[in-house]
């Protein structure tokens, strides 16, 4: 397997605060993983490190042999943890938009799935529900035959139908040569369909390991391991 | 790529812009009717008419510093919420570089503002020149004499005199456009590396940056022997106007491509979405 994710010594500050301290990851092609930890352990700093919308304070980081970059940013489909569409704008200009910029878009996939939920690609994402528009978001993300997809807490605040149909579609969708980096806390939802997990603490990695290592070898469900591990 | 971005962020803000400079012209149109209606019967008319007319022509200004004013706003509004907001997630993610996503956005806002500045022009074009067409028609003065002689000796003082000197004068507003703008955008670059109060910086760095521009064109005008030839300028203010012009596009310049390149430089190594 390939490597697609590298990183080396990750240390970001936030003035006194330190979000990650000398995080060490390799994932590789064809995974789906679960980056999970508590709030405030570094996953969404990780992440935007990942994408390109932080700045590390030292470190190095890779996606696909390359730093973070346009060459990177390609091969990354990004799924923030809040709307960042402009209300304004229809599904329909969104699309073109995606078209444009994305080689890897496949638009007839998303009107497909746009089909499936009855949205019509006309509306402006303003005039859509909450639901809706991160059902939208996830069909923009999930549409692109990237490298590496990183969905950010993609379950978090939505009711648990709209949940079913967000790990349907990253299910459905998935390219098995691609990886998923999947941000939650909401473990017992994911675990079916995780192959690995990273546990964040206190801005370092506590675990990496496969879903199967940690069953057989902990002899508990993922769900149970973070409860222990992160106990209050 | 960066003719995408410039595709996409016209498609984003054409709208707001194209209604406001048509309002910009129309309200010049509507004065422009006006205008001539009444041109000719000023001292005739009512008190009550001319406190109207005089109303009238205060709503016509406050519409075209309203639209100056909103057209800014819009495009200082729209610049960081596209770069800084939850919106910035998308477009830091796009497969560009940081020079051409931050260029497309602030050559839209450029044309836009010039396209406002030019939409100004027109309208008062057109209240003046109802006036001048019914003096023409009437007339109560020759048109040519008149542009012959105040509009004349006002384009000279300005320095707009034939090709090169109108060509250089565009120049010099489209360089006043850029360098206004560039200091909002560098200020909201500048507010970017605040942890905190990210707004509250941008203000602070605006204003700072104004000062300090502010002093440096005095001085550099001050040096330049600007303000000995303030002394002649009874005899010969066209020479005064005509050295403060090049040595304010000198500065304008110089301080846009310093801004520009800052901007650009601290977004791409400093970028914090938090």
């Amino acid at each position: 397997m390939s490597k697609l994710v590298d990183i080396k010594g990750l240390t970001k500050n936030y003035e006194s605060i330190t979000a990650l301290y000398n995080v060490n990851l390799e994932l590789e092609s064809g995974h789906i993983v679960g980056l999970l930890g508590p709030n405030g352990s570094g996953k969404t700093t990780l992440i935007k490190i990942l994408c390109g919308l932080l700045q590390p304070t030292s470190g190095l980081v890779q996606v696909d042999g390359h730093n973070i970059g346009v060459e990177t940013k390609s091969v990354v489909s990004y799924l923030p943890d809040q709307t960042y569409l402009d209300g304004n704008m229809t599904i329909r200009d969104i699309f073109a938009l995606f078209v444009d910029f994305y080689r890897d878009f496949d638009i007839n996939r998303a009107y497909n799935m746009l089909n499936v939920l009855r949205i019509n690609p006309d509306a402006k994402l303003k005039t859509l529900s909450k639901g809706n528009k991160e059902k939208v978001q996830l069909i923009l993300v999930m549409s692109r035959r990237a490298k590496l997809y990183v969905l950010d807490e993609p379950i978090a605040g939505v009711d648990p139908a709209a949940r079913d149909f967000i790990l349907n579609t990253i299910i459905s969708n998935y390219d098995p040569s691609a990886t998923i980096l999947i941000s939650t806390h909401l473990i017992s939802d994911v675990e079916s369909i995780l192959d690995d997990v990273i546990f964040l603490q206190y801005g370092q990695i506590a675990l990496h390991a496969s879903v199967d290592e940690i069953r057989s070898r902990e002899g508990k469900s993922v769900d149970a391991l973070f409860r222990e591990v992160y106990r209050c | 790529m960066l003719g995408k971005l410039i595709k996409h962020e016209f498609k984003a803000t054409w709208k707001y812009f194209v209604a406001i400079d048509a309002i910009a012209i129309v309200v010049g149109f509507i004065a422009a009717i006006v205008g001539y209606g009444v041109a000719g019967n000023i001292d005739d008319l009512p008190a009550t008419m001319i406190i109207l007319l005089s109303l009238g022509l205060a709503g016509y200004v406050f519409a075209l510093v309203s639209a100056a004013v909103l057209t800014t706003v819009l495009n200082v509004v729209r610049y960081y919420r596209s770069l800084y907001t939850a919106e910035g997630y998308l477009t830091f993610t796009l497969p560009a570089t940081t020079t051409e996503i931050l260029s497309a956005k602030m050559l839209v806002a450029i044309i836009w503002q010039f396209i406002m500045a030019l939409s100004l022009f027109i309208s008062i074009s057109l209240l003046v020149g109802s006036f001048l067409l019914y003096g023409s028609i009437h007339d109560l003065f020759d048109i040519q004499e008149f542009l012959d002689g105040v509009v004349y000796s006002f384009m000279e003082m300005l320095g707009i005199i034939g090709f090169w000197g109108t060509l250089r004068y565009l120049f010099n507003v489209l360089m006043t456009i850029v360098f206004n703008m560039l200091i909002f955008f560098f200020a909201i670059s500048i507010g970017q590396l605040w942890q905190k109060h990210k707004i509250l910086g941008s203000i602070i760095a605006f204003f700072t940056t104004r000062f300090v521009m502010g002093i440096f064109g005095f001085a550099v005008n001050m040096m330049s022997g600007a303000f000995s030839m303030l002394y002649d300028s009874a005899t010969d203010p066209g020479k005064y106007f005509s050295h403060t012009t090049i040595v304010s596009l000198f500065i304008s310049v110089v301080a846009s491509v310093i801004m520009y390149v800052a901007s650009i430089w601290i977004t791409d190594k400093k970028l914090n979405l938090d």
